[in-house]
This record gives structure tokens, C-alpha cells and sequence, in this order.
């Protein structure tokens, strides 16, 4: 029960992301910017990388298939976030997450803290999900 | 005013029930005087009250004849029966719900804590916040003078004048204390009263000059600077710049002019001219007011006609717009014409907070309904100094029989669903921050662009990415016939949902067992999606270089040192000039040829001046002088875009634009 409730959660916040992120790429675009974490150059690329990969990881938990790799990914772009707005937040920045849209909050402790239990969250279903071709 | 402070010395401790009635008494016995004398008022309303923060107050509002409310208050401290504080009155104006401010005054000790803030629906004069025409639309100078003006209208012995006039008009003259500012009070008698007809402010000076001219001098105005007069409190310093056109022999010739409102004698002097001496020329007009030269002192001189556009602002009440109101066109997204009325007080920028009420009338002559500006500044939700909420624009659409909705999160996609014209909600510029905007889309252009209206500029086209980069999604639909929700975002949403599934699906067969693989073919199929995505999408990022560069524009930071190479004389003919001031500066003036890159760019500035600055050999920045940073600011984040060879010409336009061999193109008055 509570590893398809993590599931819906994991997997409505992913879809919510890429849809506003395919809504609002720009908006999106400018908020990786702000981070100034990445190379000006690769910002574009890696935009529209994680947006797809956002759908790609909720697709492979739907088809059942890919599950247990979806999730290591899906903490992988978790993570990465975390360490993100971490930094940003180190850093003193006062800019938009970037999580859904031109709506997103601040970056701060709220946003951080959501992003970490995404951490765990992810983390979790993947130690859960019984081993690829086991089924 | 001075009797009514007596009247309250005279009262005795107000702190029970029955000093709050004689207090009234006191005040209505006022009233009586008013009301008794030959002046047409009456009494509207009357309350007293006690209220937090205030021993007591009495109000009581009156019309007097022409189309405005005044509001009578006073506040006074007692402490032992001896009076310690004494604030009265603040004259407001009320016009169909609108307030304003007028003035003040105030005896005994100062209670600063007081803050009649419960007035005026948040009106603050002190702090002056919260005005919702005055303080975005109206020079402070009208402001003072019309505090001056409304402060007069209250002097009993200014009233008294009238008393002896037997003609069914007559004018009366006040001047107000320490000021050279007259004001002409026309009244015409009905009933065997008198009503306040109109006025006139002039400045005593300017009456008294002779009316020569010098004929053929035509000055062009270049420069115009306004802020606080630190020498003086509560002073205000305007510069006006000006520069002689047209006749060889006084080329170049500059003017400069500072005028100084700190209520002293020098108000409204002029500080520098270059015209010789004892000439006497009409130096330039604007809307409100005419300069004038007269032996070596510069006049202003505020007409007749001016001042009654003041008081059309002040009070937006009646009538349809002035005559000279610039009419703008707008396109139906089926097609077709229509056209707009703006009011002539319409600023130049979306700095203004009215950019949704102007956006609702575009849309609503699109529609072909013409909504009434005056009736949209009256509406206190619509015109306020935070501007229009959505709800309120939804509402007033509604109450004029338009059909309008809000809509939020939906793509570029669904947008074009809709054929009617939709308002927009962007961001603000990089300047005004918080204060977001709206602007309205007008349909798809035949090469699938956006058209857009950014009220005051004419409508253009703009891409979809460059829509993007500001827009948030946000929309209300106006139109006279109903339309549907959009869906397309949730449709191509979906389709792509669906593929991503089943290629996902279709994929995992070759992963089997392998943890490895599997995350490979994940990572694999979010490349394909992705390239995919970019590749049928108009709003790509890899076809729309100018929207990204703007989304990389808005994001760039500051805050760090940054360094420009600094010029003092350029030399290099072929560089590209980028001027960094304000476009109404711009618009006065600047080096032929330059672009217009202000520092708070708006997204169609944004999108008209970047595609201008790449591929440039050499890009200089200008601004007014060495003490405006903005030059700086738009060279660095130029650089930061990866352009090269940006210099910074220091000395900016007031250097350019005396410089015999530079080429200006300016607006001429």
C-alpha cells in the first residue's frame, strides 16, 4: 500500500513537471540558468533531456517493465535537484525552483525539503522493486 | 481652514461621549456657515466617531456644485483639558469613488504615529502611496498646485469675496502664501448661488511678460530629469534640457534648465541658458504647460486648457477622450481592422500600472465594443497602483456584456485555439519587479507568428518562443460570443505520453535482466524524446536563438564585479551605438543609428534590439553621462552573451550630442 502510494506520488510529480516544463520551456530554460551551475552552452540540451526524461521514468513504472532502473534514475534527477538548490541556497540566490513552471516556489528549505524526500522516496522504491527480469 | 481650528481650540477635553457631541456641534455649526453663505453646498453626510489610535474625529463631506465631494476631518490630542495636537483637515476629493488627496495641516505637537490611512480606500498622502492616478500620471507640480487649490477652497475669507458679486459670473484670483503660483476661480451664479465653474493656474510672472516672440527659433527638447532637490525638504528638482534646432548660426546651442519645486522663492527658476539675453521666446510646449524665455529667466506657464486636463485625470470622470487621443489599430484574429482610443494620458511604458485596463480596451474594441477609459479608471480595482487583477478585468469584460474567463498552465498550443482576443499575463520587466503585466494577443500572423499588442505600441509580431520567455501562461479570453476551454495542451500532452509509453515498452524487451542495460535504454529513449520534442516543436530552442538569448539575458546575475572596457573617444565608425537610457529618452534623440537597449527592457524591447546586436564588429554603449551605470550594466551582460568587442563611451550622449560630427536623429516637438 504504501509503495503504490509512493509510486502515484513519485509519479504525479514527475508528469506535473514535464507538463508545465513542455508548457513553459522557456520559463524553464531561463531557471537552469539561474543556477549558473551548468555551461551557458549545454543548458538548452540538458532542458530538454530532463524534460523527456521526467516522462520517460513514469512511462517505464506504467509499463512495469523498468521499473527498478526508472527509479535509480528518477534519484538520480532527484539528487541532482537537491544538490542544485542546495548550492543555490549556499550561494544566496533568491530565484525560482524551477520545479513546475513560472509557478514554482523560491528556493529555500520548503523546496529543498520536498526535493529530499523525493530523494528518499526514489531511493526506496528502488531497493524495493524486485530485480529486473524476476517476474 | 483657520476657522475651522478655532472652532476646535475653542471646544473643550473630548473624551466622553457628550464633548464628542458638542465636539459635532461645533463642526456642524461650521457647515452651517458654509451652507449659509452665498456658495451652493450641501451636506451629504455627517458621522462621529471614535477609532483606534485617535481621541477623536468628526467628518462631514459636502458637494459644492461642480462634480466632486470634499471630505472634512480633523483629529485632535488632549491631554487635561489642553489642547497638544491639532491635525485638520485632509481635504479629499471624491469622484464616483475615486479618492485624492488634497492637503493638510496641522498645530500643536506633531503626532507622526497619526495615519489617516482608514481615508481615501488606502490613500496615504504622507507617504504619498497608494494613489491610483495622481502618483504614476501626473507631474507632481499639478499635484502641489492642486493642493493649493482645494486648500483655497476651504479659506472662509477667499468665500466671503463672493458675497459682493452680483454678476451671474465672476472670476476670483487667489494666491496662495510664498508662491508666485496664482490661481483664477471662475463661478457662475444658479439659484442665486454660486458654483465653482472652473479654474485657472498661471504663474504670476508669466502673466506679467510682454508677448514678444523670436521668430524661427525652434527648440527640441533632448533630455528631461526628474528627481529629489537635496538641498531643499520636500523639494523636488526637474531638469529640462533643450537644444536650439535648425538655425546655423546657434547650432548647438544648449539650454539647460532646472526647476525647483521646494515652495521657496526660485521655485520654477531655470538655472543656465545660452539664448542671449533679452530675447523673448517660446522656448517649448508639452501637453500641460509652455515654457517661456524672458531676460535671462525662463517661465512656465501652465494654460487654461492644461489645467482641465489635470483636472480630467484627477477626477476621469465624463466625456470621451480628448481630441488629440492617439488612436491605435488592432487585428482581429479572423481579420479585419478595428480601432482603439487611448487616453492621451497614457505613459509610455508598462512600467505603468494600467497596462490591463488599456489591454481590456484594446480587446474590447477588437471585439468591436469600445469600453470607456474614463470608465475604466473609475473602477478602483482596475486602475490601481498595483494594477489590474485578473478578477477585476474578468468582471468589467463581463458587466459590458463580454464574455471572459481565466485560464492558467496552458501552452502556445492552445492559445492558438482561441479566436478572440486573449489578454496576456507576462512578467515585468527586469526593473519593475513584482509588478507583473498584461498585453493582448491578437490571433496568428500567415507566417504562424504571434500577433501581440503592447498597449501604447502599435500591434506587431513576435515569435511563440519569444512569447514564452514572458508569458506564463496565464489568459483571459474576451470575446462577444462564447468560447471553449482549451485543450490542446492536455491533448499533444497526452499523445506524447502515450508514445514515450510505448517506445519505453516496446524498448525494455532488450534491457531483460540487465540492471545496466535497462538504465540505457531509459536514458536512451529520454534522448530520442527529446530530440524528437525539438524537432517538431516551433517553439524549439535550437530555431529560436533570440528567445534564449532573452530567457539567458533575464537570468543573468550581476550581482559579482564585472568589468567593461571603458572609451573616452570613439573612433571606430563602423561600431554598432546602443543606447542604454529609456526610450522616451531614446525617442527624443540619440546617435543616428543606434539601438535602444534599455536597462529595464521589456520583452518586445528585448526582441527588437538582440537579434540587432549579434555579429557586430564592435558594439559601443551609451548612456546620459559618466554618472548613469547603465551603459555598464547592458555592456557586461552584452559581453556575458557572448558578444564581443563591447565598449562603454563614458562620457554618453550629453558628450554625443555636441559634438559637431556626430550625426543625431531626434523627434522634433
Amino acid at each position: 500500500m504504501v509503495v503504490a502510494a509512493i509510486h502515484v506520488v513519485i509519479c504525479m510529480t514527475l508528469i506535473l513537471s514535464a507538463f508545465t516544463h513542455m508548457n513553459a520551456p522557456y520559463h524553464y530554460l531561463e531557471s537552469i540558468y539561474n543556477y549558473h551551475l551548468l555551461p551557458e552552452s549545454m543548458v538548452p540540451a540538458f532542458a530538454s533531456f530532463t524534460t523527456a526524461l521526467h516522462m520517460v521514468v513514469v512511462a517505464a513504472v506504467v509499463t512495469g517493465r523498468l521499473a527498478k532502473p526508472a527509479y535509480l534514475v528518477s534519484t538520480g534527477i532527484f539528487s541532482m535537484y537537491l544538490v542544485a538548490q542546495s548550492i543555490a541556497m549556499a550561494k544566496g540566490l533568491e530565484i525560482g525552483c524551477g520545479c513546475f513552471g513560472p509557478a514554482s516556489e523560491v528556493v529555500g528549505v520548503g523546496s529543498i525539503s520536498i526535493v529530499l524526500s523525493l530523494v528518499v522516496a526514489s531511493a526506496f522504491q528502488f531497493f524495493v522493486q524486485p530485480p529486473l527480469g524476476s517476474k | 481652514m483657520i476657522a475651522f481650528a478655532m472652532i476646535f481650540i475653542g471646544t473643550p477635553d473630548c473624551r466622553g461621549v457628550q464633548d464628542q457631541a458638542e465636539l459635532a456641534d461645533a463642526g456642524h455649526a461650521l457647515f452651517e456657515t458654509l451652507t449659509s453663505s452665498s456658495i451652493r453646498a450641501e451636506v451629504v453626510d455627517q458621522e462621529n466617531a471614535r477609532l483606534p489610535g485617535m481621541d477623536c474625529y468628526f467628518s462631514y463631506s459636502a458637494k459644492f456644485g461642480m462634480r466632486f465631494t470634499s471630505y472634512l476631518l480633523s483629529h485632535r490630542k488632549m491631554e487635561g483639558g489642553v489642547l497638544k495636537s491639532l491635525k485638520s483637515a485632509d481635504w479629499l476629493l471624491n469622484n464616483d469613488g475615486k479618492w485624492i488627496c488634497a492637503t493638510s495641516d496641522s498645530a500643536g505637537e506633531a503626532d507622526e504615529k497619526l495615519k489617516l490611512r482608514f481615508l481615501a480606500g488606502g490613500f496615504d498622502w504622507r507617504s504619498r502611496k497608494s494613489a491610483p492616478v495622481s502618483r504614476h500620471m501626473l507631474p507632481m507640480a499639478g499635484l502641489v498646485w492642486e493642493r493649493k487649490l482645494v486648500a483655497s477652497l476651504f479659506d472662509q475669507e477667499f468665500w466671503s469675496q463672493l458675497s459682493g458679486h452680483d454678476d451671474d459670473t465672476t472670476r476670483l484670483v487667489y494666491q496662495p502664501e510664498a508662491s508666485p503660483v496664482q490661481i483664477e476661480f471662475r463661478f457662475e451664479k444658479s439659484d442665486g448661488k454660486f458654483f465653482l465653474a472652473g479654474y485657472t493656474v498661471l504663474l504670476l510672472e508669466a502673466q506679467k511678460e510682454e508677448k514678444k516672440s523670436l521668430d524661427g527659433l525652434i527648440f527640441e527638447q533632448v533630455d528631461f530629469d526628474y528627481g529629489s532637490d537635496k538641498s531643499k525638504p520636500d523639494g523636488y528638482a526637474y531638469t529640462y534640457e533643450y537644444r536650439y534646432k535648425g538655425q546655423t548660426q546657434h547650432k548647438n546651442m544648449a539650454i539647460r534648465l532646472t526647476l525647483r519645486d521646494s515652495r521657496e522663492p526660485e521655485f520654477w527658476r531655470f538655472a543656465k541658458t545660452d539664448v542671449p539675453n533679452g530675447t523673448n521666446v517660446t522656448v517649448a510646449e508639452d501637453r500641460w504647460s509652455k515654457f517661456i524665455y524672458k531676460d535671462g529667466e525662463f517661465y512656465k506657464l501652465i494654460d487654461e486648457k492644461a489645467i482641465e486636463e489635470i483636472q480630467e485625470l484627477y477626477y476621469a470622470a465624463g466625456g470621451e477622450a480628448q481630441p488629440s487621443t492617439p488612436v491605435l489599430s488592432a487585428r482581429l484574429p479572423s481579420g479585419g481592422e478595428v480601432k482603439c482610443l487611448l487616453s492621451p494620458y497614457l505613459g509610455d511604458r508598462q512600467s505603468m500600472p494600467h497596462c490591463g485596463m488599456y489591454s481590456l480596451a484594446v480587446a474590447g474594441a477588437a471585439n468591436g465594443k469600445l469600453l470607456p477609459l474614463t470608465e475604466l479608471l473609475n473602477d478602483p480595482s482596475l486602475s490601481s497602483q498595483f494594477g489590474s487583477s485578473a478578477e477585476s478585468l474578468i468582471r468589467f469584460a463581463r458587466s459590458r456584456g463580454l464574455h471572459a474567463d481565466l485560464f492558467q498552465a496552458i501552452s502556445v498550443d492552445s492559445l492558438k485555439e482561441f479566436d478572440c482576443p486573449v489578454l496576456l499575463h507576462l512578467e515585468g520587466s527586469a526593473k519593475a519587479e513584482g509588478v507583473d503585466h498584461w498585453m493582448v494577443y491578437l490571433g496568428v500572423d500567415e507566417d504562424g507568428n504571434c500577433r501581440v499588442m503592447d498597449v501604447p505600441r502599435a500591434p506587431e509580431t513576435i515569435t511563440f518562443a519569444e512569447l514564452l520567455t514572458f508569458w506564463d501562461g496565464t489568459v483571459i479570453p474576451v470575446s462577444d460570443k462564447p468560447f471553449k476551454r482549451p485543450t490542446r495542451h492536455y491533448f499533444y500532452f497526452s499523445v506524447m505520453f502515450v508514445l514515450t509509453v510505448a517506445v519505453t515498452w516496446g524498448l525494455s524487451w532488450i534491457a531483460k535482466s540487465s540492471m545496466a542495460a535497462g538504465f540505457a535504454v531509459l536514458l536512451l529513449v529520454g534522448v530520442l524524446l527529446a530530440t524528437v520534442s525539438q524537432f517538431v516543436s516551433s517553439t524549439s530552442y535550437f530555431r529560436n536563438d533570440n528567445a534564449v538569448a532573452i530567457s539567458k539575458l533575464k537570468a543573468l546575475s550581476l550581482s559579482d564585479d564585472f568589468e567593461v572596457t571603458l572609451e573616452n573617444q570613439p573612433e571606430d565608425s563602423s561600431a554598432l551605438w546602443v543606447d542604454c537610457r529609456y526610450p522616451t529618452d531614446y525617442g527624443r534623440s540619440h546617435v543616428k543609428g543606434a539601438v535602444n537597449f534599455p536597462v529595464d527592457a521589456t520583452l518586445l524591447e528585448l526582441k527588437d534590439a538582440l537579434p540587432k546586436v549579434f555579429d557586430q564588429p564592435k558594439i559601443i554603449c551609451y548612456c546620459r553621462n559618466e554618472r548613469c551605470g547603465w551603459a555598464k550594466i547592458i555592456a557586461a551582460k552584452l559581453t556575458r552573451l557572448g558578444i564581443k568587442n563591447v565598449t562603454v563611451f563614458e562620457p554618453g550622449f550629453d558628450q554625443l550630442r555636441i559634438q559637431p560630427e556626430m550625426e543625431l536623429a531626434t523627434a522634433v516637438q
